[in-house]
């Protein structure tokens, strides 16, 4: 695979458009391919086109479009802040919801979804909550002695846990008929309600985060390599360190306030793409966000368009990705 | 600290005959069926086809209701004054407790599934519990009180399960005449609607979307009650297509936008914000029936009107069909069936701010009292 990175790099940007562009055509919004370049070309040439139906219009700009780019956004998030945690904390068990962003947005959500507040607010809860829960990890641990990234990950797991079991407290005291299915849908993850609005709300922490940690990727390679060895280079951990968690926590928050809780994939796209392009976080950073990105947008567009109903994107991600992962997985040993 | 002590001291025999007196005063009124020379005991199949033996219906003094919908079959047939345990959900409604107060302060013994407070429920000290197969299975099994157990229907025979529960209810409390009044009450508004709607064409029907929660997105599918309840308002159920998990009585099932905008349904009914946040949506006020105003907030009574419930069950078809075709029920005035609905099932007049609130739920109405 190393020998043709011309190739692999010109695949790894290839390929995520090659997918959005396709899955615009997909849905459950019944039209012919016909119709949807018409409305595409005449949103960009007004002049040239003729929209033939504004019902499909509002389906394919307002729905089917911000759906298709926040898929993509929500991979690409969860899997550099997945890959980013792994250079971290130097483990390649740990996902981006590590220091508990996920469960601290659930009950941010939960209680909103509890006191019937407008999806917004639900919104902003879930991402106040999930940066709350990171805040509070990064507390406790600031208040041991030493300063290991051992730490960071077992003060995060208590969080997790923490927060983690108010919101079974919540879905426990949720009344089973109003309520509870809500909370279900969200913990289970999905992006039926993906708006433009949504797009908006998610789309500036998330730019914020990636361009920071693509900025900052190189020196992750340093911070694997050992805390010792990155001071004797001159590199202020602490200060890295910091700024990689916030990064990742901006942009796992924003993503999981708008499709609830994703799991697998932070986990094991980092891995797959390791496959690939190798250990270097130069290179594996920008190839999680392009691998990340299409395995949520085709995930997806499952999710949408098997049934009538919405299948949970935590259950697909996890079902189809499963075994394709373990099948790679054996193969890996020949790519590395 | 030697104050302290003697304080105690003189304290603990009055906290025990308080005590004392409790446990004595619960003693004289649970006498287990069977026990007491006077209590006539009766045989009877329940609606899982079990053969229970519990007291004869005017020794039945005290009875716990473990779900939400069967609480309000308890009121339609006038026994709420037996209840003694009921369920969370059913404690959250305004107007509920507005028709019977003494409901505020009646145990909660059951939050969800299965999760039944024994210890609570003991100390209820029921003469029988009802409840689905589920809770009552967590009951037998840690004790020993009569249980009846209200199975589900099949999907698609909602208001047959409901008159035949109606009838247990009335057969099992000794109120068979209020059970046989609110089964013809029910026969009757069907045969009223039907016949008003009888000559629309399959393609003339009005197709409804049910929108729940937040974000509206929310629904149930074509083996759902609420696809006969639609269908007997004489419309068609825009999520007709999706066969909803469980299908029984949970239905509840996630649908994407686009899916809605494909339906484009001609009426849309909403149980949370209100219709004019869906005017200025961006995609929302692009639907047919709301830029036609047929989008409608969900009433809500002495329960919330989207569960399976006797209440909802005769009144939501009616309020749909009265919504969907105005022309064909001129005579039929919304408000006055409603108060006519709870004055004749419930026995239990509104005013007419209380229809006012039922019918255009401002929030007042909604969740916690």
């Amino acid at each position: 695979m190393k020998k043709h990175p011309v190739l692999v790099n010109s695949a790894l940007i290839a390929v995520p458009l090659a997918a959005m562009a396709i899955s615009i055509f997909f849905g459950k919004y019944q039209a012919t391919p016909r119709d949807i370049l018409s409305i595409l070309i005449s949103r960009l040439w007004p002049e040239v086109g003729r929209s033939p139906s504004p019902m499909l219009e509002v389906a394919l700009l307002h729905v089917r479009l911000p759906r298709v780019l926040l898929a993509m956004l929500v991979g690409m998030s969860l899997s550099i802040s997945g890959a980013s945690y792994q250079g971290l904390f130097r483990n390649p068990l740990v996902s981006s919801h590590i220091l508990g962003v996920a469960s601290g947005a659930s009950f941010g959500a939960a209680i909103a979804i509890l006191y019937s507040a407008p999806p917004i607010v639900v919104q902003l809860s879930a991402f106040c909550f999930g940066l709350l829960a990171v805040g509070i990890a990064l507390a406790i641990s600031s208040l041991y002695r030493t300063s290991s990234t051992l730490t960071l990950v077992l003060v995060g797991m208590i969080t997790t846990a923490f927060f983690s079991s108010l919101v079974s407290y919540l879905t426990y005291t949720a009344d089973a008929n109003l309520k509870l299915p809500a909370i279900v849908f969200w913990l289970m993850g999905s992006l039926s309600a993906a708006s433009l609005k949504n797009l908006e709300f998610a789309i500036v922490p998330m730019a914020v985060g990636i361009t920071a940690l693509l900025a900052i990727r190189w020196r992750i390679n340093v911070l694997s390599m050992g805390e010792d060895e990155a001071k004797a280079l001159g590199i202020n951990t602490g200060r890295l360190r910091f700024m990689i968690v916030l990064c990742c926590t901006l942009i796992t928050s924003a993503s999981v306030c708008v499709s609830g809780v994703i799991g697998w994939i932070g986990l094991i796209i980092p891995h797959f793409a390791r496959m690939i392009v190798g250990p270097d976080h130069k290179a594996l950073l920008p190839a999680c966000l392009s691998i990340g990105g299409v395995y949520l947008l085709l995930v997806d567009n499952l999710a949408r368009t098997l049934t009538n109903a919405e299948i949970p994107l935590g259950i697909l991600t996890g079902i189809i990705g499963a075994p394709v992962f373990a099948y790679l997985l054996t193969r890996g040993e020949r790519w590395s | 600290m030697r104050s302290r002590l003697f304080l105690e001291l003189l304290l603990f025999p009055a906290f025990l005959s308080v005590q004392f007196g409790c446990s004595s005063g619960y003693a004289r009124s649970s006498q287990q069926p069977g026990t007491s020379a006077r209590t006539t005991m009766v045989t009877i199949t329940d609606m899982a086809g079990r053969r229970v033996t519990l007291p004869s219906p005017e020794y039945i003094k005290r009875v716990a209701i473990q779900t939400s919908p069967q609480v309000l079959e308890a009121y339609a047939i006038g026994i709420q004054d037996k209840l003694c345990a009921v369920t969370n959900s059913v404690k959250m409604w305004k107007a509920l407790i507005k028709v019977d107060p003494r409901l505020a302060n009646i145990p909660a013994t059951r939050s969800t599934n299965a999760q039944i407070n024994i210890e609570a429920l003991l100390q209820a000290n029921p003469d029988v519990c009802i409840g689905g197969d589920l809770d009552m299975q967590v009951i037998e099994s840690a004790t020993s009180l009569p249980t009846l157990h209200i199975t589900q229907g099949k999907p698609g025979a909602f208001f047959e399960q409901l008159k035949k529960e109606m009838s247990f209810f009335g057969l099992v409390f000794g109120k068979t005449a209020r059970a046989r009044a609110f089964n013809e009450y029910l026969d009757n508004l069907q045969a009223t609607i039907r016949s008003a709607t009888a000559d629309l064409k399959p393609e003339k029907k009005l197709k409804v979307f049910m929108g729940y929660d937040a974000d509206h997105l929310t629904t149930y599918g074509g083996n759902t009650f609420m696809n006969e309840w639609i269908e007997a308002a004489g419309c068609l159920n825009a999520a007709k297509a999706i066969s909803s998990l469980g299908g029984k009585e949970g239905g509840l099932t996630n649908v994407s936008m686009e899916q809605v905008l494909a339906w484009d349904p001609d009426i849309i009914v909403i149980d949370s914000g209100n219709p004019p946040d869906l005017y200025k949506d961006a995609v929302w006020s692009k639907l047919s029936a709301v830029k036609n105003r047929t989008a409608y907030r969900l009433p809500v009574g002495v329960f919330i009107w989207n569960r399976p419930s006797c209440e909802a069950g005769a009144i939501l078809p009616e309020w749909l069909a009265l919504m969907a075709y105005p022309d064909r029920f001129k005579n039929m005035d919304i408000k006055s069936e409603v108060k006519r609905f709870y004055k004749d099932v419930f026995h239990f007049e509104f005013t007419d701010e209380d229809v006012r609130h039922i019918l255009s739920p401002d929030g007042s109405n909604d969740m916690k009292r």
